[in-house]
C-alpha cells in the first residue's frame, strides 16, 4: 500500500466517522434534545388516539320483563385502498354479499383514496358473514377491507307502544316517550380514553358508566290489546285517527297507551315526523261531555247538589248572553242528578255551574290539575289551558260552556287522570310509566304517588255509583257482561277559526271497573268518525270490547265470583 | 518480549512491594486486567439488554393479549345485545299471535275464563289506595326545650 493510498484511506475512515458522529449525535438531539417534544408528539398521532367509549345504552322492558327496546349491531363496510392487496378478488367476493355492480366496487377500491365507503349499514348476519371470510386464510383476501361495528336500536316489537317508547336518533340521543323523557339515565355516562395501539403501551379501556334498565308499568299484552281495539274501532268507525289510555287508577300506572296514526320506531328516519309525537299527552282538544264528570263531582262536593236534586230542564238555558241547548235540542224535563248525566244535559251541566259560580268551579277544575301538565314521565307532554276569571279571554260564558267540556283544552292524559279521581275514592294518582329501574345491582321500585285529592271519598263513591246506574238505565253499550262498570260517553265539536266544525266530531268515552274496586280505567278517543258522530255509539262499544280483553288478561274475576271468593275468604 | 521480573535489581524495596508493582507494570498483567473489564462490562451489558428484551417481550406479549380480550369483550358484548334483540323479535307479541292463531287458537272471551273457589284458600286483599304522606310537623325545638325533656325523662326514669 502506498503512502497516496494509505492517506486517501485516513480521509475517507475520517469523513465516515464524522459522518457516523453526526448521526450519533443527531439520534441523542432526538432522545434528549431540544426536538423531544416534536417526536413524541408524533409517535403519539402514529400510535395514540383520542377516544369515546360509549356505554351500552339501557334496555328497556316491560312490567313482565318482555323486551321492548334493545341493542343490535350493525356494520358500516369500508375500504382503505391502498391497504387493498388484491382489488379483484376482493371486488368479486364484496359485491356478490353487498350485492353492488363489481365494477363499482372495483372502481372504489383502486381509487387511491385513503376512505372509501363501501355500504352502511349493513345487517349483523351480513356483517359476521364477511369477518369469517376475512379470517379465513383460504377465503378471498379482503386486507384493507374494514368492517366498522354501528351500535343500533332495536324494537323488537316493531310500531308496538311505539309513541311510549320514542326512538334513539342517529346522534344516539333519546326522542320522545320514555327514550327521550330518560335519555340522561339510560345513555349512561361516556368516557373519553386515550386508545394505544402500541402493544407495549396497551391498557385496559376504561369503563364507562352503564346505562341503567328500565321496566316499565306498560304491559305489553294489554298493550297489543289497546292497538288493536284501536285500530278496530277505527275501522269500523271510519275515524281518522284515535287514541286509547289505560290505567290502573289506584296507583297512577300506565298499563297501555295507543294513538294512531303511529309509527315503526325501527324505521323512523322514513316516518312523517307528526306521527313521531305522542297524541296522548302531546295534543290539546276540546274533551265534551266526559267533562260532565268533573262538573257534576265539583257540584256534589261543594254541596250545591245532591244525587236526588232535581231541576226542570227546559232545553235551553243563557248563560253570559250565550245560548246552550242539550245535544239534541229537547227539553228533558224535570231530572235528578242521574238523569242529568245519564242523558248528558248541557243545558244540566251549566245550571249546576250557576249555581257554584266561577270561584267554586275553577278552584275545583284546578284542583283537578286542568290547565298543567300531569308531568307524566313521557317527553313533550302539553299543559292544555283552561281560561279563568281574570284571564283577558275569559268570558261569562265560558262558565257555560266549559261544564259541558267546551272551551277548554286537554290532553287524553289529563283527562282520565282527572277522572281516574272519581274511580280511586277521591285520590288522583301521578300518571306513569317507569315501574323500575334496574342498575344492575339493585332494582330500584318506584312507588305511587298522589297527585292530589280533589274531592272527597264520599262525593267520589256517590258520583262512581250514579255512573254506574246512568249506564245501566242507559242500556248503554259500554256494559261489559258480568262486570259492573261506570263511565260517560263525550261528543265533542271541533274547533276551527270562526267556531265549530260543522261536519265532525270527537267521539269518547272514559269508564273503569269493576265499579266497586275499580282495577282499571279507560279513555278512548275517537277523532271525526264517519259511522256515527256520538261517543255513545262509537267509542262505547270499544271501551266494552277492551274490557273485555283486559279482564281476561288482568285476571279479573266477574262480580259474583269475586264477591264469592271474598265471601269464602272471611 | 522482556518481562523485566529482575527482583534483585530493585535494591531498597522490601518484596511484597516489588512483587506488587513488578505485576503492576507487567505489560500483559495490564492488557488482561483490561480486557477482563471490558468483558464484564460487555457481558452486564448483554445480562441487561437480554432481560431487557425479556422484559419488553413480555410486555408486548401481554399487551397484545390486552388488545385481543378487549376487542374480543366488545365483539362479545355486540353478539349478546344482537342475540337479545333476536330472542325478543322471535318473542313479538305479533309473532306469538299469528304462530298461536296458526295452531287453532284463539283469544279467551271472559265467558271461556273458569275461576274455581277453593275453600279456605284467602283471597287476595283489596288493593289498598297509597295515603299521602302527613305533613311533618314544624320544627320549632330549641336548646332549653330540648334540655328540659331531657331532665324531665331523667327525673321520670329515677
Amino acid at each position: 500500500m502506498t503512502d497516496t493510498v494509505r492517506a486517501r484511506l485516513r480521509w475517507v475512515v475520517a469523513a465516515l466517522m464524522v459522518g457516523a458522529g453526526l448521526v450519533v449525535f443527531r439520534l441523542i438531539s432526538i432522545q434528549v434534545g431540544p426536538d423531544v417534544p416534536y417526536f413524541n408528539n408524533e409517535f403519539a398521532k402514529i400510535t395514540q388516539r383520542r377516544k369515546q367509549f360509549d356505554p351500552p345504552r339501557g334496555l328497556i322492558f316491560d312490567r313482565g320483563g318482555a323486551l321492548l327496546a334493545a341493542n343490535d349491531t350493525m356494520y358500516e363496510i369500508n375500504a382503505s385502498p391502498p391497504f387493498v392487496t388484491n382489488p379483484a378478488e376482493a371486488a368479486e367476493a364484496l359485491a356478490e354479499i353487498l350485492d353492488m355492480p363489481r365494477k363499482e366496487v372495483v372502481a372504489s377500491l383502486t381509487s387511491g383514496a385513503p376512505y372509501v365507503l363501501l355500504r352502511r349499514p349493513v345487517s349483523a348476519v351480513v356483517g359476521a358473514e364477511l369477518l369469517e371470510m376475512k379470517a379465513d386464510p383460504e377465503g378471498p383476501n379482503l386486507s384493507g377491507i374494514n368492517f366498522d361495528i354501528i351500535p343500533r336500536r332495536t324494537y323488537p316489537g316493531g310500531t308496538l307502544g311505539a309513541q311510549v317508547l320514542g326512538f334513539v336518533g342517529g346522534d344516539g340521543q333519546g326522542y320522545y316517550g320514555v327514550e327521550g323523557f330518560y335519555n340522561n339515565m339510560l345513555a349512561g355516562r361516556p368516557v373519553v380514553g386515550i386508545q394505544r395501539t402500541v402493544p407495549f403501551e396497551a391498557t385496559l379501556n376504561p369503563n364507562p358508566e352503564k346505562g341503567v334498565d328500565l321496566i316499565l308499568t306498560i304491559d305489553r299484552d294489554i298493550q297489543a290489546a289497546v292497538e288493536h281495539a284501536l285500530r278496530a274501532g277505527l275501522e269500523s268507525s271510519g275515524g281518522e285517527s284515535g287514541t286509547i289510555i289505560v290505567m290502573d287508577p289506584q296507583t297512577g300506572e300506565i298499563l297501555g297507551m295507543a294513538s294512531w296514526p303511529t309509527y315503526d320506531p325501527n324505521n323512523y328516519i322514513n316516518e312523517p315526523e307528526n306521527h313521531r309525537i305522542n297524541p296522548a299527552i302531546s295534543s290539546q282538544y276540546e274533551p265534551g261531555s266526559v267533562f260532565k264528570v268533573l262538573t257534576m263531582a265539583a257540584a256534589l262536593e261543594s254541596g250545591v247538589v245532591a244525587p236526588d236534586t232535581v231541576y226542570v230542564d227546559t232545553g235551553v238555558i243563557s248563560v253570559g248572553g250565550a245560548i246552550i241547548r242539550n245535544w239534541n235540542g229537547g227539553a228533558w224535563g224535570p231530572q235528578d242528578m242521574t238523569g242529568l248525566m245519564q242523558h248528558s244535559l248541557n243545558v244540566g251541566a251549566a245550571t249546576l255551574n250557576l249555581m257554584m259560580g266561577p270561584t267554586t268551579f275553577y278552584n275545583y277544575m284546578t284542583a283537578f290539575g286542568l290547565g298543567r301538565v300531569t308531568n307524566v314521565d313521557l317527553a313533550a307532554e302539553a299543559a292544555g289551558r283552561l281560561k279563568k276569571p281574570g284571564d283577558p279571554d275569559w268570558y261569562e260564558s265560558d262558565l257555560g260552556t266549559n261544564s259541558f267540556g267546551q272551551g277548554v283544552a286537554v290532553t287524553s292524559l289529563q283527562m282520565i287522570t282527572a277522572i281516574s279521581a272519581v274511580a280511586n275514592r277521591g285520590q288522583m294518582m301521578q300518571p306513569h310509566v317507569l315501574l323500575a329501574v334496574d342498575d344492575g345491582e339493585t332494582v330500584h321500585r318506584t312507588s305511587p304517588t298522589v297527585l292530589g285529592r280533589p274531592i272527597s271519598e264520599e262525593t267520589a263513591l256517590t258520583l262512581n255509583e250514579m255512573l254506574a246506574v246512568s249506564l245501566e238505565q242507559e242500556a248503554s253499550s259500554a256494559l261489559v257482561p258480568g262486570y259492573r262498570v261506570a263511565g260517560k260517553t263525550g261528543t265533542a265539536q271541533i274547533p276551527i277559526p270562526g267556531g265549530y266544525d260543522p261536519s265532525a266530531t270527537v267521539a269518547a268515552f272514559i269508564g273503569w271497573g269493576p265499579a266497586d274496586d275499580p282495577q282499571f280505567i279507560i279513555l278512548v278517543k275517537i277523532d271525526k268518525p264517519k259511522s256515527s258522530p256520538w261517543g255513545s255509539v262509537v267509542a262505547a262499544p270499544i271501551f266494552s270490547q277492551l274490557a273485555q280483553r283486559l279482564v281476561v288478561l288482568m285476571e279479573i274475576p266477574p262480580d259474583d265470583v269475586r264477591h264469592a271468593l271474598a265471601a269464602a275468604a272471611q | 518480549m522482556a518481562t523485566g521480573l529482575n527482583l534483585a535489581s530493585l535494591p531498597g524495596m522490601d518484596a511484597y512491594a516489588q512483587i506488587k508493582r513488578v505485576f503492576k507494570q507487567a505489560p500483559w498483567r495490564v492488557q488482561t486486567q483490561v480486557v477482563a473489564a471490558a468483558a464484564v462490562f460487555f457481558l452486564v451489558l448483554a445480562a441487561l439488554g437480554g432481560l431487557y428484551l425479556a422484559t419488553a417481550t413480555r410486555a408486548a406479549t401481554a399487551g397484545r393479549d390486552i388488545q385481543r380480550l378487549e376487542a374480543e369483550k366488545t365483539d362479545l358484548l355486540h353478539e349478546l345485545g344482537r342475540l337479545q334483540a333476536e330472542v325478543a323479535a322471535a318473542q313479538a307479541v305479533a309473532r306469538l299471535e299469528a304462530r298461536a292463531r296458526e295452531l287453532g287458537y284463539t283469544p279467551a272471551n271472559p265467558e271461556q275464563v273458569e275461576y274455581l273457589i277453593v275453600p279456605g284458600y284467602p283471597a287476595a286483599p283489596p288493593a289498598a289506595a297509597p295515603q299521602k304522606a302527613a305533613p311533618l310537623p314544624d320544627y320549632d325545638e330549641t336548646l332549653a326545650s330540648w334540655l328540659a325533656g331531657r331532665l324531665q325523662d331523667w327525673s321520670a326514669a329515677r
